[in-house]
């Protein structure tokens, strides 16, 4: 069985290692190769700051608060071994801020000791008057896909630095299921209107005084738009930018103004603080992702398809339960080949 | 009497910031910090400075909570301001918690810190051995940036520091009016003060800069308090134990209780060993005295005692040390009163 993986960023690998873990001792032998033009830390998943949480209105689907939930307990249930940090892994507790009274988010009960704001601690930040503390989790994107590729490279899964022009050439390659997790560049395989970028800027700052994640929203201007200051395994993340179908990859310096500006008005000390870097990342923005199969013919031959892509700005906080359906339907594939192999007598 | 010239004995947090509040209520007077030991070589230094107070049997509760208010009140505002990190001051959050039910169900500081609650089931089930918990938000003071913060304040206001060991508080008369006696441990034999005595506590200093939470054993003797350059782990509480070099075999204690509730430390690097003597006393002691000797009188403010707890309460514990300087310093300008005493 030839696996074909297209794309190397958390939703690829992530991917890739529940299918390998899941399915090396029944198929034997499992050809797993990655295909990818950019491996970390060039991802947009090493863009991210890492924080899990979706966004605050509802899941597009019951499906996806499960996802979202298995992720998190998944990460979770990692935050206790000695490997957390080697993972990019570590619980971080923080505010969510707003103009205005709102109601809960779906994922209350999912993260660690949800409660309102109390009068003073609003008082720390002036310009909102409503707000959520809570425990999450921190899953940096350099250290987890580092971490990722070690243990695919450990069960002898290839890695091919490749940009893959289309689902047909791989097919034509020999792939006998591909599984396309290009993420925000999937249209360029196979036309997505759906699919936009949602262009993202970040500033990484030396602050390591800041341990706790200060996330503004304004209902009106979107996700993202607002200021929010997100601390790493090491460095903090600085961000407020969302520009839909904005594709240009140069560092804006209207966006560092406005991120700078926004983050220190939040967090005064961040005037003390040093810039370590800075980073574009598109999110792949779609009215929903895109998971489920498709059987591609090329020449006489079909090729199975899984698409995993367009999880938007919530990658790193859904990922681990889109791997589980992803190898899920890879499972399905199996049983159908199966099926069409054995003898018409033991059906 | 133009000028009130006084000194402070000692220059860990007690000193240095009862020295900063007499500045501030004392007018036209000069401040001289004396002591044998300055930042970072003092007890305060070995402190983590993280804002849990520390209960004094003979204090009165009431008294403890509005020195550990004023100083929350204090600090917060410190870490909200531009002033944070030069102050190494921030906020932190993290658990306290415990292996049986305790007693009380919240301290008397609960509403002091910020989001004080009980920790979840969730919450628990990080820490296997334990019953319950409590999970707050606070500050942590890093004492080897905030002292010499505090002494640069001194300093802009012409405070002098002198580098000296005094074997007798009697030793600064004449030179100075009024003496402050914030000499911690070292009351024991300069004053002898026989109630107090060090609590010998050993600490790890790593650098572990994911660990964002502080966790502590509500017994006081395993914690982990992160830091803004580096993650204190501890510790001991060694009663009557006078010795300052750090011992391996305890280090290795340390950082086994510390990894047993959290496990990611066993990656921590760079460790440090420090140790620090902490000034236990039943109560804090505040207290007027006037030495009197061959005609002469000597105006003294005991400030010493803290115990586990000088940071978490050392700037209204200050403030008040400053009041009763201010009322030393009134009576000597008024020398008609004191001969009809």
């Amino acid at each position: 069985m030839r696996v074909v993986l297209i794309g190397a960023g958390v939703i690829g690998l992530s991917t890739a290692l529940c299918i390998y873990e899941r399915y090396h001792s029944v198929l034997q032998p499992l050809d797993l190769k990655i295909y990818a033009d950019r491996f970390t830390p060039l991802t947009t998943s090493d863009v991210a700051a890492g924080l899990w949480q979706p966004y605050l209105t509802g899941p597009s689907t019951p499906q996806e608060m499960e996802w979202n939930q298995q992720t998190f307990d998944y990460l979770l249930s990692h935050i206790h071994s000695p490997n957390a940090e080697k993972m990019g892994l570590a619980l971080v507790s923080g505010y969510n801020l707003f103009r205005e009274a709102v109601p809960d988010p779906f994922w209350k009960d999912i993260v660690l000791g949800f409660r309102k704001l109390t009068p003073r601690e609003l008082d720390m930040f002036p310009d909102y008057s409503y707000g959520w503390f809570n425990t999450s989790l921190i899953i940096e994107g350099k250290h987890y896909l580092k971490w990722l590729t070690e243990r695919l490279t450990e069960r002898g899964v290839k890695f091919f630095q490749r940009k893959v022009e289309s689902l047909e050439e791989v097919a034509r390659g020999g792939a006998d299921v591909i599984i396309n997790s290009t993420g925000v560049w999937a249209g360029a395989l196979q036309p997505d209107p759906l699919l936009q970028p949602g262009r993202g800027q970040i500033i990484k700052v030396d602050a390591p005084w800041i341990k706790h994640f200060i996330l503004t929203h304004d209902p009106k201007s979107g996700i993202y738009t607002t200021p929010y200051i997100i601390p790493g395994m090491q460095a903090v993340t600085l961000g407020g930018i969302f520009q839909l179908g904005n594709w240009s990859e140069i560092n804006s310096s209207q966006d560092h103004n406005t991120i700078w500006k926004g983050c220190c008005r939040l967090d005064p000390t961040l005037k003390n603080a040093r810039i370590a870097g800075e980073a574009t990342g598109f999110r792949p923005i779609r009215p929903q992702m895109r998971l489920e199969r498709e059987r591609l013919r090329v020449g006489s031959a079909n090729t199975e398809v899984i698409h995993n892509y367009g999880h938007g700005g919530y990658g790193l906080t859904i990922h681990w339960g889109c791997a589980l359906e992803a190898a899920k339907l890879f499972g399905e594939i199996l049983e159908e080949k199966a099926l069409s192999r054995m003898p018409p007598s033991h059906l | 009497m133009d000028t009130v010239r006084i000194a402070v004995v000692g220059a860990g947090v007690i000193g240095l910031s009862t020295a900063v509040c007499i500045s501030q209520l004392v007018p036209r007077c000069s401040i001289t910090i004396i002591s044998d030991k300055f930042t970072p070589d003092t007890t305060s230094d070995v402190a983590a400075g993280i804002l849990i107070p520390h209960e004094y049997p003979d204090t009165p509760i009431y008294m403890q909570k509005r020195w550990f208010k004023e100083t929350f009140d204090h600090l917060s505002s410190i870490a909200s301001s531009a002033e944070a990190v030069d102050a190494g001051v921030h906020l932190v959050s993290g658990w306290q918690i415990f292996q049986s039910i305790p007693t009380e169900q919240a301290p008397f500081w609960a509403d002091v810190v910020l989001g004080f609650r009980k920790m979840t089931e969730a919450e628990l089930k990080k820490f296997p051995r334990y019953v319950f918990g409590h999970s707050f938000t606070t500050l942590k003071c890093e004492t080897l940036i905030y002292l010499p913060w505090l002494e640069k304040r001194l300093k802009t206001h012409g405070g002098l520091l002198l580098h000296r060991r005094i074997e007798d508080l009697w030793e600064l008369q004449p030179s100075f009016d009024i003496v402050v006696n914030c000499s911690g441990v070292g009351s024991r034999e300069l004053v002898g003060d026989a109630t107090v005595f060090p609590v010998r506590g050993q600490v790890l200093q790593v650098q572990a800069p994911w660990v964002k939470h502080f966790i502590r054993d509500g017994s006081g003797l395993t914690y982990i308090y992160p830091g803004a350059s580096q993650v204190t782990l501890g510790g001991t509480r060694q009663k009557g134990d006078w010795n300052l070099s750090p011992d391996a075999e305890i280090s290795r204690d340390i950082f086994s209780r510390c990894c047993a509730l959290e496990p990611s430390l066993c990656r921590a690097c760079s460790v440090k060993e420090r140790v620090g003597l902490r000034p236990n006393r039943p109560s804090v002691r505040l207290q007027k005295e006037v030495l009197a000797r061959d005609g002469q009188r000597l105006s003294i403010v005991h400030h010493y005692g803290h115990g586990s707890g000088g940071i978490s309460v050392h700037w209204g514990s200050a403030l008040e040390a400053a009041r009763l300087v201010s009322e030393c310093a009134q009576a000597l300008r008024t020398p008609a009163l004191t001969s009809k005493l």
